[in-house]
């Protein structure tokens, strides 16, 4: 491996990008025409426009991506999460065109990705899955739903057997509301995925998202990086990760973790991925899903272990083996993820545009930012709104919180609507600080949160102390004698601005 | 130096902000608001706060939390909008028009869908109404408060 091309943009391209130099690797950017001016277009050697800003015209399109592959003369390709980390087809295409592909093998892609496939083959494993009931059809499903309800144990969920997103999906308490749920279910189901098929799954109260990483070599050696906790989700998306999971104690971590291995050696799995449970209440495990790719919110363990993890794919993708074993793998300390969004929490978390007038990413001990924003940058629609992952680091879980609420307070955005202050008012809160992390948490806390900002006067003093040195122009403060002659002149310097004009940026 | 803020965009209730400089005091400002008076320094804007201003509307971040605030001369807002408006909530693509001019469509029915970053948003109609004008288009793109559609009212019988 010489030449590496990341098939992917923002933090996560900075990412791979940085540590592909790290490893002396010769290294391709492609972009968009919405990101020529990105971070990461400007970070490595060479960059190439894949065309519109469109995702399926840019990020998206494989064969743009192979030719580039082929100009550029990389001989490997990350792709990073989302766009086509996950998606078979595109890594079969670039082992036919001879390029490693940094992820596991196409089989163990294609075998994970299908939803009935991969709990099959956790099954298999002896991994538990949430118990089901399928059925052929709505008449059987009719018929044999409510004895099959009985056998799951209330309460049930009905859901889509389609699609995903909550679409459809209804909880069912009682055994008498089961027939209106299951009628209701495929209406919407019908409406929302032109496919009525309903399914029935048992209901697991107040779940904990809880995942564990993986990493596998091509000589047979598998082995975990220990667990995440990423139940703080809205719209089914994580914002809030940390390791080690405050519920679990050393016997669950040892349950989750085993599982995981035993579905990774089920598929054979190489390179770094990530196995999904949901833990009941009562400490029971449920395989959800495996992501075969780097997860957003691997900074958190690369933290508490000491392992680079792009660092190990890169290094496994060449066919090294892993230069440790299980016994070297260490969790220390603790670590927590906030990922900041260009959204605005108190419209329903709807993505949010526009240019950033200010930026200060506060760096210092215990904290990292992986960012993938500049100042001056424009933030566009088309993409994933993530802007950056703020992590901190702490010997303790308190140490770690009390570095992210600082953090969080310190970094500073104008110009785009963020969840920042959302995600403070998390960190914050009794709730997070007692660990009560399960997936409702959001709803049970934080709905309807508002930013609520008073303006006070002190506020409105400090506006008018912007503006001033705003008209004024970004130039170090003069003299009081000149300022004052300035003033008295109305103001009207060559340095006069009125319009996106900011104070306070990066210089 | 005098300013005039609203402290919201629909804000009836107008502030005046005079800021004069502190003599012998280098970026050092005095700044009235009413009765109260602060002495500022400019330092503060490079550390403890951070201030942008666009089209009139001012965002400042002061102690880690995000303010708001509009010139006067900004004309007052109506309240603000809702759920179900008919302006585009965020800037996106309209990747759906699902109604046609002229149709009746019922409360809480789906015109059009919006998407952006990944995220479909329904554009819903607020009440019963008759649809007069469609101003947008399949695969447009649009900014955040484009007006989309034009609804009619349709009065109760």
């Amino acid at each position: 491996m010489q030449t590496l091309l990341v098939a992917n943009r923002g933090e996560i391209a900075v990412r791979i990008l940085r540590a592909a130099r790290e490893l002396g690797l010769r290294t391709v950017a492609v972009y968009s025409e919405a990101d020529r001016d990105a971070p990461h277009t400007h970070l490595a050697d060479e960059a190439y426009l894949l065309g519109p800003p469109e995702p399926a015209q840019s990020y998206l399109d494989s064969a743009r991506l192979l030719d580039v592959a082929r100009a550029s003369g990389a001989d490997a390709v990350h792709p990073g999460y989302g766009f086509l980390a996950e998606n078979a087809a595109f890594a079969e295409d670039c082992r036919r065109a001879g390029l490693l592909y940094v992820g596991p093998s196409v089989e163990a892609i294609r075998q994970m990705g299908s939803k009935i496939l991969s709990k099959q083959i956790a099954q298999r494993a002896g991994v538990p899955v949430v118990p089901s009931y399928h059925a052929p059809d709505a008449a059987t499903l009719a018929q044999e739903g409510p004895e099959a309800a009985a056998r799951l144990g209330y309460p049930v969920l009905v859901k889509a057997s389609a699609g995903g997103g909550g679409k459809g999906m209804r909880m069912v308490e009682r055994p008498s509301d089961l027939l209106p749920a299951l009628e209701a279910g495929a209406r919407e189901a019908q409406q929302a995925f032109g496919d009525a098929t309903l399914m029935l799954e048992k209901y697991i109260p107040k779940p904990r998202h809880i995942e564990v990483q993986v990493l596998g070599d091509h000589c047979g050696q598998r082995l975990h990086l220990y667990e995440r906790e990423c139940s703080i989700q809205r719209r089914h998306q994580k914002i809030v990760e940390e390791t080690p999971a405050p519920a679990v104690d050393p016997a669950l971590r040892q349950r989750l973790a085993s599982a995981a291995l035993r579905l990774a050696a089920a598929v054979q799995y190489t390179n770094a991925g990530t196995v999904e449970f949901l833990v009941g209440a009562e400490g029971d495990v449920y395989f959800l899903e495996m992501n075969t790719r780097l997860q957003v919110e691997h900074p958190i363990t690369e933290l508490v272990t000491g392992i680079d993890i792009v660092h190990q794919q890169l290094r496994i993708a060449r066919g090294e083996p892993l230069a440790f074993t299980q016994e070297h793998v260490q969790q220390r300390g603790h670590a927590i993820e906030c990922r900041l969004y260009a959204e605005n929490p108190a419209q329903g978390f709807l993505p949010a545009t526009g240019r950033i007038h200010v930026l200060r990413e506060p760096h210092g001990p215990g904290r990292r930012i992986d960012s993938g924003i500049t100042l001056h940058q424009d933030i566009t629609p088309y993409y994933d709104p993530i802007l950056a992952k703020v992590i901190t680091y702490g010997a303790t879980r308190q140490e770690a919180l009390q570095r992210m609420q600082a953090l969080l307070r310190e970094y500073t955005i104008l110009g785009v609507t963020t969840n920042r202050q959302f995600l403070l008012d998390v960190m914050t809160s009794a709730a997070f600080a007692a660990g009560e992390t399960d997936t409702a948490f959001l709803d049970r806390h934080f709905a309807g949160w508002q930013p609520a900002a008073e303006v006070s006067d002190e506020v409105l003093a400090l506006a008018a102390l912007g503006e001033l040195v705003q008209r004024r122009g970004p130039f170090p403060a003069a003299p009081a004698a000149t300022a004052s002659a300035v003033l008295a002149a109305g103001l009207t310097t060559p340095w006069q601005r009125y319009d996106g004009w900011r104070i306070g940026g990066q210089t | 130096m005098k300013f005039a803020y609203r402290r919201s965009a629909t804000d009836d209730q107008i502030i005046e902000v005079d800021i004069v400089p502190v003599p012998e005091r280098a970026g050092v400002y005095r700044v009235t608001v009413g009765e109260r008076v602060f002495e500022l320094a400019e330092r503060l804007l490079h550390h403890a706060a951070a201030f942008c201003k666009e089209a009139g509307e001012m965002t400042l971040q002061f102690e880690g939390r995000e303010y708001r605030l509009f010139d006067a001369s900004q004309r007052r807002r109506s309240a603000p909008t809702r759920a179900g408006d008919l302006h585009a909530p965020m800037a996106g693509k309209i990747i759906s028009v699902l109604v046609q001019p002229g149709e009746h469509v019922k409360a809480g029915a789906t015109l059009l869908i919006l998407e952006a970053m990944k995220m479909e948003q329904q554009i819903t109609a607020p009440q019963d109404g008759v649809v007069t004008r469609l101003l947008c288009h399949e695969g447009d793109q649009v900014t955040a408060g484009t007006e989309l559609v034009v609804l009619e009212p349709v009065a109760a019988v």
